[in-house]
């Protein structure tokens, strides 16, 4: 048996749009998808340069830069297949769409309304934690996020908040002996 | 080792009464977790890491292992009774298990699961029992260069089976080494890639690394809440349950098809990268080709079903202990996570493992068993009081999730720079899954870069930094040359250009 049956051909016509190359894709783009990859890319770049930089300051196969260089550069190869995969999938957006309401549209994509607020609440509940303690800071942060994921029955997430602080305290700190913030 | 010291190892996990608690609980919180949609094992585990961190090494272990056993068993439950699987082992389960309990029969499935999950746990552990050892014998004769072969493979595989592109698997796999090597590097001491100014709380934290039990609960805890979250309006769905003993010649009848399943259940879920969701699929698959004139239909309840799938995920746990134990490559995402457990309490998961520390090797088959009987009791029982935990509505459960992911990334160093980086990762996790990123890969890959940098390192400088002569040692010893192959051979079929080829190829044929 020939090698040609049993490796695959590589060519440069592999790596054109599917759709010109015949083969239907289910998935289509999401909002905002080639942007990250964008911004990996961009991470991965940095990544084999602080690396390369790194490999220079001592050449050799056991050095302390090689491997995270030879990482970086499997990272930035994965991520230009990865986008040229996506070439080929129906776009998000139609042509034309002004670069700010697509970045907009994303946004709302990513982080529509209530997740938006809850990791808010999260940044907000980390640096408060420092401020207020775990105890109060905690009971303000289940509070707003229940409250805010479902606005009926105020009195029953007051209820559920202060027991749930009171369990964590108990079970945490108490019974398991972890430190809490 | 003589068979008694073993034995008496493993039956430590029946006999101390704070081991046998731990993994009582841990089986008991396992099933709920297991159960209650949107919570998954991985996440659970993920969890538990940062709360028994300054346990002693046994009774974290029992109560991971206990909350592995549970977990994959109580997906089942809200399959049968809501058609939403718990966990992604319990896939195939809701394709016959929600129309018997649309019947009314879901007490019966719900019995039924139970008895095969068990079953399925003994096969899966006694197989881990006899496998594990002749495989880390064999990986005595290891080099460093086979190490790092291994550590290749393991994320090859979880990178490319089990999601729809291997490149986004890959990528995640690098990034998530990157991530590993920030820090002071072991070998020279130097700082790599660490940012922030001088003096820096910031740049004290990175030189130190980020760590893994964070990124872990960033990834899978943080991330999964704040996905849930997007969608709220699942309404949970009220269940009669009852009739759930099944009968003694019902589970003798199955038995042949319990063994079978059971058996592709622990090979696959020995095969890293692999999990019980692939084997419970694979063993439906076979057991739907395979069974015939089932009493119903598949599609419409039939128990064959119910068993195969099962069976077959529960054995997964026992297989997929069987390169963790012995080669230190985890099977799936939650033996990933229990192998960062077992570095966190000094341990050195591998061939060397049942070496230096038999007691955990035995102990943890033990607990395999004595939790399968747990999963037994605990099957059978509280299914009235699970309907109701399996009602609460996420707004109340996601902050819920939040509120413990928090608390676990600060309890690992007392560092709210810990808590940081977990909303960090956590809302990367977030965006990387939207994108359909798989993250397993990155945890494993931040606790295989350790493994693999050190080794590729040793191994480079045994053939005095020269590529041909490390290239030349590859090919010139036995198990190198094997798993070098083995590497090629993932490299190749994985690649997109290898499936357009088949599918031509496949094409022609026709």
């Amino acid at each position: 048996m020939s090698h040609g049956l049993l490796l695959p051909v590589f060519s440069p016509a592999d790596f054109r749009p599917k759709e010109k190359r015949g083969i239907m894709e289910k998935r289509t783009q999401q909002k905002g998808e080639r942007g990250f990859l964008l911004v990996l890319g961009l991470f991965s770049l940095i990544c084999l340069i602080a690396s390369l930089k790194m490999f220079l300051t001592a050449p050799k196969l056991s050095g302390e830069g090689t491997v995270p260089a030879l990482c970086a550069l499997v990272m930035l190869v994965s991520t230009v297949v990865i986008l040229l995969e996506l070439r080929g999938m129906p776009r998000p957006f139609e042509d034309g769409i002004p670069l700010v309401r697509k970045a907009k549209e994303t946004f709302a994509y990513l982080f529509p309304g209530k997740v938006g607020i809850i990791i808010l609440y999260c940044a907000l509940y980390a640096v408060m934690l420092n401020f207020i303690g775990f105890a109060v800071s905690t009971f303000l942060f289940l509070v707003f996020s229940m409250m805010t994921l479902n606005h009926q029955n105020k009195l029953r997430t007051l209820v559920i908040s202060a027991i749930t602080v009171l369990c964590i305290l108990v079970v945490f700190q108490y019974i398991f002996q972890v430190q809490l913030p | 080792m003589a068979f008694t010291q073993a034995l008496g190892y493993a039956l430590q996990a029946l006999t101390d009464p704070v081991l046998l608690l731990c993994l009582a609980a841990g089986v008991f919180l396992g099933i709920y977790v297991g159960a209650i949609p949107g919570l998954s094992v991985t996440m659970a585990t993920s969890l538990l890491i940062s709360f028994t961190y300054s346990w002693a090494t046994l009774p974290a272990l029992a109560a991971m292992v206990g909350v592995y056993i549970g977990g994959v068993y109580g997906g089942s439950r809200s399959a049968i009774l809501l058609n939403i699987p718990g966990a992604p082992a319990a896939v195939a389960t809701a394709l016959e298990g929600y129309p018997l309990a649309r019947k009314g029969l879901a007490g019966q499935a719900i019995g039924v699961t139970v008895i095969q999950s068990v079953l399925g746990g003994f096969i899966g552990t006694l197989i881990l029992c006899l496998g594990a050892p002749y495989l880390s014998k064999f990986a005595m004769r290891f080099a460093p260069r086979d190490y790092f072969l291994l550590a290749v493979i393991g994320l090859f595989l979880v990178s490319s089976l089990g999601n729809d592109s291997p490149t986004r698997g890959i990528l995640s796999a690098a990034l998530g080494l990157f991530i590993g090597f920030v820090g002071l590097d072991n070998q020279t001491g130097h700082n790599r890639f660490v940012l922030g100014p001088s003096g820096s709380m910031f740049r004290t934290y990175m030189m130190l690394g980020v760590s893994y039990v964070v990124v872990m609960i960033g990834l899978f805890g943080m991330s999964e809440a704040l996905i849930q979250l997007r969608d709220l309006t699942t309404n949970p769905v009220k269940q009669k349950v009852d009739k759930i003993i099944p009968s003694w010649k019902n589970t003798i009848r199955y038995v042949p098809l319990t063994l079978k399943s059971s058996l592709i259940g622990a090979v696959v879920g020995a095969l890293p990268g692999t999990g019980g969701d692939i084997a419970a699929l694979l063993a439906y698959d076979q057991a739907k080709r395979t069974t015939k004139n089932p009493e119903t239909p598949f599609g419409e309840g039939a128990m064959e079903g119910l068993v195969a799938p099962e069976s077959a995920n529960n054995a997964a746990v026992g297989g997929a202990c069987i390169p963790m134990l012995s080669l230190g490559i985890p099977g799936d995402a939650v033996t990933a996570i229990m192998l960062g457990a077992m570095y966190i309490h000094g341990l050195n998961p591998g061939p060397l493992l049942m070496t230096n520390s038999p007691d955990v090797f035995y102990y943890i088959i033990g607990a395999m068993f004595v939790g399968n009987i747990f999963l037994l009791i605990f099957g059978f029982t509280g299914i009235k009081m699970f309907s109701k935990i399996v009602e609460i509505p996420k707004t109340i459960l996601m902050p819920i999730i939040i509120l413990l992911s928090v608390v676990g990334a600060f309890s690992i160093n007392s560092s709210i720079m810990d808590v940081y980086w977990m909303i960090a990762f956590g809302i990367l996790g977030y965006v990387m899954k939207l994108y359909k990123f798989p993250v397993g890969p990155t945890v494993l890959g931040i606790i295989l870069s350790d493994l693999l940098e050190l080794n590729f390192r040793r191994a480079a400088t045994m053939t005095n930094n020269s590529i041909p002569a490390l290239l030349a040692d590859l090919v010139s010893h036995p198990v190198s040359l094997v798993l070098l192959i083995f590497v090629i051979c993932m490299a190749v079929t994985s690649s997109g250009c290898y499936k357009r080829w088949q599918a031509k190829r496949a094409a022609a044929k026709k």
